[in-house]
């Protein structure tokens, strides 16, 4: 396309016609102190707490501490370019981003710059990176299912729209993929989601993004990305940042699933803040208000009232366990905040379960409200069978002989775990886990060599989506367990058990 | 000897705190003899014809390895008979209390305390050319009426300002300058600019 450059200096003219000179007010203070992301400035004597403060190279700064005789700034930015005696200029607003449409399908840094190189963000609208959450008038109980298209998840601990679960567990014990499947598991749900990297390795995130873009996700997506090399201070408002994007959707009757990865390092980004301003350090050298920093953020997930439109924002915070230590500081305080938490183990993860849940002491206190019916009726139960299975499996292991109803209760323990396996990548629908859990809880694996478990589970899916269609469509209809579904059910697997066992001899 | 190094720029916020107790106690006790103005322009001249010109007494004066005793007498020896008594034994009690390093400090307290107490309020002034008489006495009166205090008007050049005026009053400032004007201009019709791009890109695509 070649430009037509009268058409450019007409709208410049217009610009310059329309231009009028006004005097510029601002309050001014100077640099007296500057370094590891932070700087004092003398001055600025009328600035307000969380204000906008701009430095002569463009650098943007926000007043973090106001003292006696100087203004803590944390800057969101490059720091080298910045100078003692420099003249700091206050702004007069608070710190936004741009939200709407034109953030979705985007990788942005937390001030909303993009970084994928698709060119500006296009947004008309903006809003503010903290606001105080919704008040209790203007919310509703959790009701909608928000799946993740994790067997394991959607069955034993569900998560609702509006909720906020925690996924919390040691190093590589696939925290992140439990995230990122439920991104990809909203496809045809119309959640918009967000996914907040706060101190992660850029080549990791930039591995995900390309995950998440082959499997079509990153439609719906966007990534805010405040990586390791990035200054704490953008860590610290990165997940502040996200919310307010994904707010927006809520607040217009929409529905968006944000996941902050993870908010251990968000609380040591904001430790490093708070110990160079002098703020005094309390237990793990946190600062006493690390609480409010994660509850005032966590809070503002929320499934709002009709008369807002009814839209929600579901969170999935990440916690950074160190050797399974869950009473660690920031791992309580998060537990503490959130609506339940999945606890993954690296030695299930080891030992080939994936998603390496522990059904113990994994809990959604939401629960069933957030479950559909059929899923209720399922998997009930399910959670603390499985939990009694492991304590009967430890015992087990002392080689003590078995009456033949622990031995019953053990081979359906090993086949259930079986079927929770779940690779990556590969969200389920909840009728097909309706169906392979209705399997597993009644009985009809129990015939069923363990290691045969996963391959009968696709054979018996698509039976179903081939020969029992009427029935799948029905129960998704439905969504709930009746009587003639559920005889329909039953019908299905004794057509399916015989199949199966003629093509397997 | 350590030199100290001295940088314009240096804004101690602990050192101004000292200053503005020391200036206090200085203004109270000129005040009280009846001498303050007289003190002032002593003060003045002391930290910009004696310190400033000689800066090896200043770092006598402010090192901590010079015990007080010596200072005192030093003291004495040069000023005794030019300078008010005042004065000289506010001299002596900083001497004593090892806060001669904060001179400059104290100075520069003594003038804000006594702009604050008798109305009055420095206010500095950037312009690219050189203000006329005419121009200062109406400035003045301008912004005397505007902040319904008295103005000390400092005014420097910058010709970086290309024209107009930079006004600064205590951490507020005023820019009416031209370069400011430029850069917002830019600014917005770049902003600008590109919204009606991405909005309408036919709108600018050349006819064949």
């Amino acid at each position: 396309m070649r430009f037509n450059t009268d058409e450019i200096a007409s709208v410049l003219q217009q610009e310059i016609e329309q231009f009028d000179s006004q005097v510029d007010v601002r309050e001014v203070g100077t640099v007296i102190e500057i370094g590891d992301g932070i700087a004092r400035v003398y001055g600025l004597s009328g600035v307000m707490s969380g204000e906008m403060v701009e430095f002569p190279n463009g650098v943007q700064g926000q007043a973090f501490n106001l003292e006696e005789n100087s203004v803590g700034i944390i800057i969101l930015g490059d720091y080298l370019g910045i100078n003692e005696g420099d003249e700091v200029r206050a702004l007069g607003r608070l710190l936004s981003v741009p939200v709407g449409d034109a953030v979705v399908g985007r990788v942005l840094d937390p001030l909303g710059n993009p970084l994928d190189g698709k060119g500006p963000v296009d947004a008309s609208q903006r809003r503010p990176v903290e606001v105080i959450a919704t008040g209790v008038a203007q919310r509703k109980p959790v009701s909608q299912p928000l799946q993740t298209g994790i067997k394991a998840v959607d069955a034993m601990t569900p998560i609702g729209r509006g909720q906020r679960e925690l996924i919390i567990g040691d190093r590589k014990t696939g925290k992140t993929a439990i995230a990122i499947d439920a991104i990809v598991n909203q496809k045809t749900s119309g959640v918009k989601c967000f996914y907040v990297a706060i101190g992660q390795k850029d080549s990791s995130v930039a591995g995900l993004i390309a995950q998440l873009e082959q499997h079509g996700a990153m439609d719906y997506t966007t990534v805010i990305v405040s990586g390791a090399s990035t200054p704490a201070p953008l860590q610290y408002i990165a997940p502040y940042a996200g919310t307010a994007m994904a707010e927006h959707f809520m607040f217009h009757g929409g529905h968006a699933l944000i996941v902050y990865d993870d908010l251990t390092r968000q609380a040591q980004a904001y430790r490093q803040l708070s110990l160079l301003m002098r703020r005094p350090p309390g237990r793990e050298a946190y600062p006493g208000d690390v609480f409010y920093c994660h509850s005032r953020l966590l809070e503002r997930s929320a499934k709002l009232s009709d008369e807002l439109g009814g839209g929600s924002l579901t969170s999935l915070p990440i916690i950074e366990t160190l050797e399974g230590e869950v009473s660690a500081y920031i791992p309580t305080n998060v537990i503490s905040i959130t609506d339940g938490q999945i606890y993954l183990q690296p030695d299930l993860f080891f030992a080939g379960q994936r998603p390496a849940m522990n059904a113990g002491i994994s809990v959604s206190r939401v629960g069933g409200a957030a479950q559909v019916k059929a899923m209720k009726k399922v998997a009930g139960g399910l959670r603390l069978d499985l939990a009694a299975f492991r304590e009967l499996e430890a015992f087990a292991q002392l080689g003590t002989e078995l009456d033949a109803a622990t031995q019953g209760r053990l081979d359906r323990g090993y086949r259930m775990v079986e079927l929770l396996k779940q690779p990556q990548y590969q969200p389920m629908h909840v009728v097909d886990q309706v169906l392979s859990i209705y399997a597993g809880t009644r009985g009809y694996l129990d015939q069923v060599p363990v290691s045969e478990v996963r391959a009968w589970e696709e054979a018996f899916l698509k039976f179903i989506h081939e020969q029992r269609q009427e029935l799948w469509r029905s129960l998704d209809e439905k969504k709930d367990l009746t009587n003639e579904i559920e005889a329909e059910i039953k019908a299905a697997l004794s057509a399916f058990q015989a199949q199966y066992a003629n093509r397997a001899k | 000897m350590v030199e100290h190094a001295t940088h314009p720029t240096v804004l101690d916020s602990g050192q101004r705190h000292i200053g503005t107790v020391y200036a206090k106690a200085l203004l109270g006790a000129a005040a009280k003899a009846g001498l303050t103005e007289q003190v002032l322009a002593e003060l003045d001249s002391f930290v910009v014809d004696v310190l400033e010109r000689m800066p090896k007494l200043e770092a006598t004066l402010a090192s901590p390895n010079v015990p007080p005793e010596a200072k005192v007498r030093l003291l004495d020896r040069a000023f005794a008979d030019s300078m008010s008594p005042v004065l000289l034994k506010f001299l002596k009690v900083a001497s004593k209390h090892r806060r001669l390093d904060s001179l400059h400090a104290i100075h520069r307290a003594v003038h804000d305390l006594y702009n604050e107490a008798t109305g009055r309020v420095d206010v500095f002034v950037r312009t690219a050319e050189p203000l006329t008489d005419e121009m200062r006495g109406d400035l003045a009166a301008r912004l005397e009426a505007q902040l319904g205090r008295r103005v000390n008007l400092r005014a420097t050049l910058d010709e970086g300002l290309i024209g107009g005026i930079v006004i600064r009053v205590g951490d507020t400032v005023y820019d009416g300058s031209v370069a400011q004007q430029l850069r917002r201009l830019r600014d917005e019709t770049l902003d600008r600019t590109a919204q009606s791009l991405s909005q309408s890109l036919e709108r600018f695509e050349a006819n064949p």
